[in-house]
């Protein structure tokens, strides 16, 4: 019993160690599933402090499609926060869109925006 | 029933009148006053505000909205009388991050058909027209206004997978082509810059929170040497002649660029996290959060030019953002506070005539 106990023990406590560091850099997504015009599109959105990806996809391969993401950062040493000008990725089938920070900003928010054609179909913002 | 159509016709008058974006008229002097068209690298926000002859403009959202003197009420930008103010259709809608003033238009820059290109609308709104492509989707844009011109490059400040290194110049009065102005491939990673008068400042990290400046001049086509300092760009300002900066936990510096000297010129202010702003004749020194949920409210400082200490207020209020600074900008007579600076127009003031009184005052704006 005492060394089960012992062994559960442990576990957790590997379980703990290996918690913190596959936890950094803190990050955040979203997914999102629904129709448009009787066909199906899934939005998958993705932040970490220095990562953002917007991409969307849907069943309808003939219409045109828009992934966009603006991302809010800051300079190490300096607490203004910047809106960085939109980045955006247009495709058919699937549309997306990456932005990497540099070794000088950390990302502190973002908002992803999809468009099927020219509709709006979903919008989020996220912390990472 | 004469009267309460009279009423009503008073009503509606009101009504619209409070919607008019072409106030005031009278204005005599040059619309094309340098405090107009510089890029206002003193403020909190990064290209949000703008100040013209008829009143001053706010970007928050992706909406621009109008005060008619950065107190009164920020309204959005549109006066159809058939908008929500809520949708890409409204006036005041320009998708975008930065706005600049030049001879009677706001210009801004926006994705149109796959492109970032460069768009001007009047004054009131109305009549947004897009003037000339800048950049493909793949190439990326950054760009900074001054004085009627778009200084440019084809990536994002501050981020990887930029691969143009060249600095264009355009001007925004015209369907002409941008010109090279300078190449920064010697220079390294640029993080941030931007124009001010003949120069231009780049801002390149190098490690350990240490940043280099350079400045090119665009009228003798010559780099400078570069300065190394511990600020980003939020805690510096530059002239013609010195460089000013304020590093949180050691103080105030100055840079002169003919002896090529640094000088540590002020102790700081506290142990706490402060933003510098440089003004003509202030020196304001606003304190962020060092933590989410902060029970402490943040300090305002005022010094003079020569870093005496002239005044302080407490800005008690709820702030949303507590990584975003809560300092706008300086106008004439008064110091605008925000609470939430990437989200809505300003919404509290200082008064400048207060300064030095130890009793300052902090207002709600009529919003």
């Amino acid at each position: 019993m005492k060394r089960c106990t012992r062994i559960i023990a442990n576990i957790v406590i590997i379980i703990l160690s290996l918690s913190f560091i596959f936890l950094f850099p803190s990050a955040s997504s979203d997914f999102y599933e629904n129709e448009h015009n009787n066909e199906n599109y899934i939005c998958r959105s993705a932040l970490t402090t220095g990562y953002g990806k917007s991409k969307i996809e849907y069943s309808d391969s003939t219409v045109l499609l828009t992934s966009e993401l603006t991302i809010t950062w800051r300079f190490n040493g300096s607490y203004t926060q910047y809106v960085a000008p939109m980045v955006c990725g247009i495709d058919y089938s699937v549309a997306e869109v990456e932005a990497y920070g540099g070794s000088a900003i950390t990302f502190c928010s973002s908002i992803h925006s999809y468009k099927i054609g020219s509709s709006y179909v979903y919008f989020v913002g996220l912390i990472p | 029933m004469k009267k309460s159509l009279i009423i009503i016709l008073i009503i509606l008058l009101l009504a619209l009148s409070s919607c008019n974006f072409n106030t005031p008229d009278s204005f005599t002097g040059d619309i094309n006053d340098r405090k107009f068209t510089h890029y206002r690298q003193s403020d909190g926000c990064f290209s949000q505000f703008i100040e013209t002859y008829k009143g001053t403009y706010y970007l928050a959202n992706s909406f621009v909205y109008f005060s008619s003197d950065g107190i009164s009420e920020y309204l959005k930008l549109c006066s159809r009388p058939d908008c929500k103010h809520n949708n890409a259709d409204c006036n005041a809608y320009v998708n975008s991050n930065s706005i600049a003033y030049y001879n009677g238009y706001i210009y801004y820059v926006s994705i149109y058909q796959g492109s970032y290109w460069l768009f001007k609308m009047n004054m009131d709104g109305t009549d947004h027209i897009n003037v000339k492509e800048l950049a493909s989707i793949k190439e990326r844009f950054t760009g900074f206004f001054e004085h009627g011109y778009l200084y440019f490059y084809k990536g994002l400040i501050g981020m990887q997978g930029n691969t143009d290194k060249f600095i264009y110049k355009t001007a925004v009065y015209d369907n002409g082509d941008a010109e090279v102005i300078t190449d920064t491939s010697d220079i390294g990673e640029i993080c941030m810059f931007y124009p001010q008068n003949e120069y231009l400042y780049f801002y390149v990290y190098t490690d350990e929170m240490m940043y280099s400046i350079y400045r090119y001049s665009t009228v003798k086509f010559r780099w400078e040497d570069p300065i190394n300092i511990k600020s980003g760009p939020g805690n510096v300002f530059i002239n013609t002649d010195k460089v000013f900066w304020y590093v949180n936990g050691e103080g105030f510096y100055e840079y002169t660029y003919e002896t090529k000297r640094i000088e540590h010129v002020a102790d700081s202010i506290d142990s706490g996290l402060y933003g510098v702003s440089y003004n003509d004749e202030y020196i304001y020194a606003f304190q962020y959060f060092e933590t989410k949920y902060s029970s402490v409210s943040p300090m305002f400082y005022i010094f003079d030019r020569q870093y005496n200490l002239v005044d302080s207020v407490l800005i008690d209020i709820k702030m949303e953002d507590y990584f975003s600074s809560l300092y706008v900008t300086e106008l004439e007579d008064i110091v605008l506070i925000s609470t939430s600076i990437l989200k809505r127009p300003p919404d509290y003031y200082l008064v400048k005539s207060e300064f030095g009184s130890g009793d300052i005052t902090l207002r709600k704006n009529s919003n």
